[in-house]
């Protein structure tokens, strides 16, 4: 006997994540989902982003990491509140987990809130939590090959950090292909080139990040 | 190896669907993955057999249709197939698109007794 299912898999999470962005528009709150591979610098950018911008707007960050809280101890010295998540083995985040964490938010108090996914370019780029807009963080050490490598995340973020650019004399990484990539997968990404080391490029994050405060009504499509 | 956690849901799917209709065996199971889902096929294979092994699902065949990704152009109106991960119009170079298929990841039906 067969059967007729036509089940989505992800129609469970997909809902969650549509209830997580109304609520959170009730709030006027913004939420970033930062995605990249392990050591690509989503913590390093957060903390420049919490020590730069931590008087002047309030936020959160749920920490995604598979067993440790060792993100959570890095950020800890910034104005900002923190929830973790511990996945115990699962590579990426799920609007499930992402709702329970905001549970530990009083969310009238809170301007913007940064989700920092487990470090992989593919699970988590296939799981809405409930952000406004996906964030890609690419480092140059990684190659620049990626783009192409990984498409969905490249296609689904609507902002691609590229990181650590202090380290490009010392890579034999070729931006134009990466531009190139990335007009073809997402010709509308919007670039940012930052290094946290020389802080080149971190005033125009921040001033992004900033202008999100004020847009909760960013609508995903 | 999202292909395991995928494979995970659908086995846990298949199972509620053989409850709720008195099947004692599956002998198929018919999944559509969307081809922006990046998912390999022989993974997929390999991750069912592994994880149906001692369930109502073991010994079933997987069969995997691969959908392809298609958009539609919102300024000439055209459908086209996107090749090449390129998410440009070919007809006239808009990027202004709608995604209309390639991000499935859907149990489609199962055969069983």
């Amino acid at each position: 006997m067969e059967i007729l299912i036509k089940q989505d898999l992800l129609i469970a999470n997909e809902e969650k994540a549509k209830d997580i962005r109304a609520r959170l528009k009730q709030h006027n709150i913004c939420m970033l989902n930062l995605i990249g591979s392990p050591g690509a610098g989503k913590t390093s950018l957060l903390e420049k982003t919490f020590s730069t911008l931590g008087q002047r707007c309030r936020m959160a960050v749920i920490e995604g990491d598979v067993e440790t809280d060792e993100d959570a101890k890095r950020l800890a010295q910034y104005p900002v509140l923190i929830a973790m998540v511990n996945t115990h083995g699962a590579c990426h985040l799920e609007s499930v987990s992402v709702e329970k964490a905001l549970n530990a938010f009083d969310l009238k108090k809170l301007d913007l809130i940064f989700v920092e996914n487990i470090g992989n370019l593919v699970c988590p780029a296939e799981f809405d939590v409930g952000e406004n807009l996906k964030i890609a963080v690419l480092s140059v050490c990684e190659g620049d090959d990626k783009v192409i490598k990984y498409p969905l995340l490249f296609r689904e973020a609507s902002i691609v950090v590229l990181h650590k650019i202090d380290l490009l004399p010392y890579l034999n990484f070729n931006r134009a292909r990466f531009y190139a990539d990335l007009k073809k997968v997402n010709p509308k990404a919007k670039v940012l080139e930052v290094s946290c080391t020389t802080e080149e490029g971190v005033d125009a994050w921040c001033k992004m990040i900033l202008s999100f405060t004020k847009i909760n009504v960013i609508s995903i499509s | 190896m999202h292909e395991l956690s995928i494979i995970q849901d659908i086995l846990k799917t298949i199972e509620q669907t053989a409850i709720k209709n008195d099947l004692k065996k599956i002998n198929k199971a018919t999944l559509e993955i969307g081809q922006m889902r990046q998912c390999i096929p022989e993974f997929l294979q390999f991750a069912f057999e592994t994880l149906t092994k001692d369930t109502i699902a073991s010994g079933a065949q997987l069969i995997i249709r691969e959908i392809p990704v298609k958009a539609l152009c919102l300024q000439c109106k055209k459908e086209f197939q996107v090749i090449d991960d390129s998410y440009g119009c070919p007809h006239c170079d808009s990027i202004e698109l709608d995604i209309l298929s390639g991000k499935e990841i859907v149990l489609s039906s199962i055969d069983g007794d």
